[in-house]
């Protein structure tokens, strides 16, 4: 689900990737990634750990690794499309009971796996973009694009098949959108 | 067995209808026939020595000959809301992995939604396809088609018929309990069960992934999968494309 509900266009792929079978990626659930606590992992890492939650159906993980900003926006989309604004509100403050909860974050998680279907999540490399901003530069903010390898160079260069905009929030990098490339 | 009127001959067996068939398009065509046209009765049974169209669920042809192949299809009238169709491939397997079990003392596992295999060596022994025919707001009739390869179960073509009979004896338990405690079908389901706590990439019809642990079966037949955040995801057999443990 592009959070913001754009669609816009991903430059190409320049500089270094990450591939998802980096273990230094496999972040758990409870943040496992093998690094201290308190450090902020890096964007390409915690754009990976977001894809390998929605992949994994780790709810909890992908509602903590959304930022405050991208959850508001969820929750007024569940609440535009029908949603109670008294649940929205528990959601909102973590007050909600844990069937509401799970029935909600359940939903989001296969919002979010449509949105990367068609894709090999295995295979995805993450990449910085290069140009997010043009001119604009804010060390709090970053996009990384998801990028699906190809067999052979002859085919071109790697395409990339969605991005992550993710913002610095109390030191950590958060998912503020994810903006799949292509969407049907 | 045709009659001289063309008609299917129905004996009695062990005091279940039972038709014997040497060819025909396969054991489930003729049990969903015999059920829907002649409203077969709980129980009956169908047995094909060649069947010409022996496919399983998803149309994947079943690969063992006709020679060291027990093809046949059982009908079932269990008391089935519609949210219960998939329970009678859960009932299938269970009762085919007891048979078995019973019958040749190997052990026996359930793969759900349509197969089972050798405990120790993961070998397929049968291959399940439950066909549930509705009626409004219930399962009106359920044909489970079973497989079995006779090597792989390590019996002998002149004791195909002594292990039908074990097999078609679990069935009949199963479904007994069935109609009593459905729970008590998928518990013993998930008990016999090779997929509980592996993680699974599962590819869904007609599009989509999942992926989780798979933590059990519900009461519907429908399979649980559980993430390492608790969250919970139950897939139909409808549902299932494929499936492929990690």
């Amino acid at each position: 689900m592009a959070l913001d509900g754009s669609d816009r266009e991903s430059p190409a792929v320049d500089g270094p990737t990450v591939s998802s079978s980096n273990p230094l990626l496999e972040a758990g659930p409870e943040g496992g990634d093998g690094r201290p606590n308190g450090e902020s992992p890096e964007p390409l890492a915690t754009a990976a750990a977001f894809v390998a939650a929605v992949a994994w159906g780790e709810h909890l993980r992908v509602w903590e690794l959304l930022s405050p900003e991208a959850r508001r926006v969820v929750l007024r989309v569940a609440v535009s499309r029908g949603m109670d604004e008294a649940l929205s509100a528990r959601i909102r403050d973590g007050t909600a009971g844990r069937a509401e909860r799970d029935t909600f974050l359940t939903d989001l998680v296969n919002g979010l796996r449509a949105d990367l279907r068609g894709n090999d999540l295995d295979a995805l490399e993450y990449a910085p973009d290069p140009d997010p901003y043009g001119d604009v530069v804010d060390p709090d903010r970053t996009r990384v694009l998801l990028v699906a390898p190809v067999v052979s160079a002859a085919l071109g260069e790697p395409l990339p098949v969605a991005s992550v905009e993710l913002v610095r929030h109390d030191g950590q990098w958060r998912i503020e959108h994810l903006l799949p490339r292509a969407r049907t | 067995m045709i009659g001289p009127s063309g008609q299917a001959v129905t004996v009695d067996r062990d005091g279940r209808p039972f038709r014997h068939f040497p060819v025909a398009v396969s054991a489930g065509a003729m049990g969903l026939a015999w059920s829907r046209q002649e409203a077969a009765p709980d129980g009956a049974c169908v047995l094909v020595d060649y069947e010409i169209n022996a496919l399983g669920r998803l149309g994947v042809a079943w690969p063992t000959p006709a020679a060291d192949t027990l093809s046949f299809a059982v009908v079932l009238r269990p008391t089935l809301e519609v949210d219960d169709a998939d329970l009678p491939w859960l009932l299938g397997g269970l009762g085919v992995s007891r048979g078995v079990e019973s019958y040749t003392g190997s052990k026996t596992a359930t793969v759900w939604p349509d197969q089972v295999v050798e405990q120790s060596s993961g070998r397929t022994i049968a291959s399940i396809l439950a066909e549930a025919q509705l009626a409004p707001g219930r399962v009106r009739a359920a044909v489970v088609t079973v497989r079995i390869d006779l090597a792989a179960a390590e019996v002998e073509r002149d004791r195909r018929d002594d292990l039908l009979s074990a097999v078609l004896e679990s069935i009949d338990a199963v479904s007994e309990a069935c109609g009593e405690d459905r729970a008590s079908v998928a518990a013993g389901y998930e008990g016999r069960s090779a997929l509980i706590g592996r993680r699974a990439k599962v590819r869904l019809r007609p599009h989509g992934e999942t992926r989780a642990e798979i933590a059990g079966f519900d009461v519907h037949g429908r399979l649980e999968l559980r993430s390492a955040t608790g969250m919970v995801e139950r897939i139909t057999v409808d549902m299932l494309r494929d499936m492929e443990l990690v």
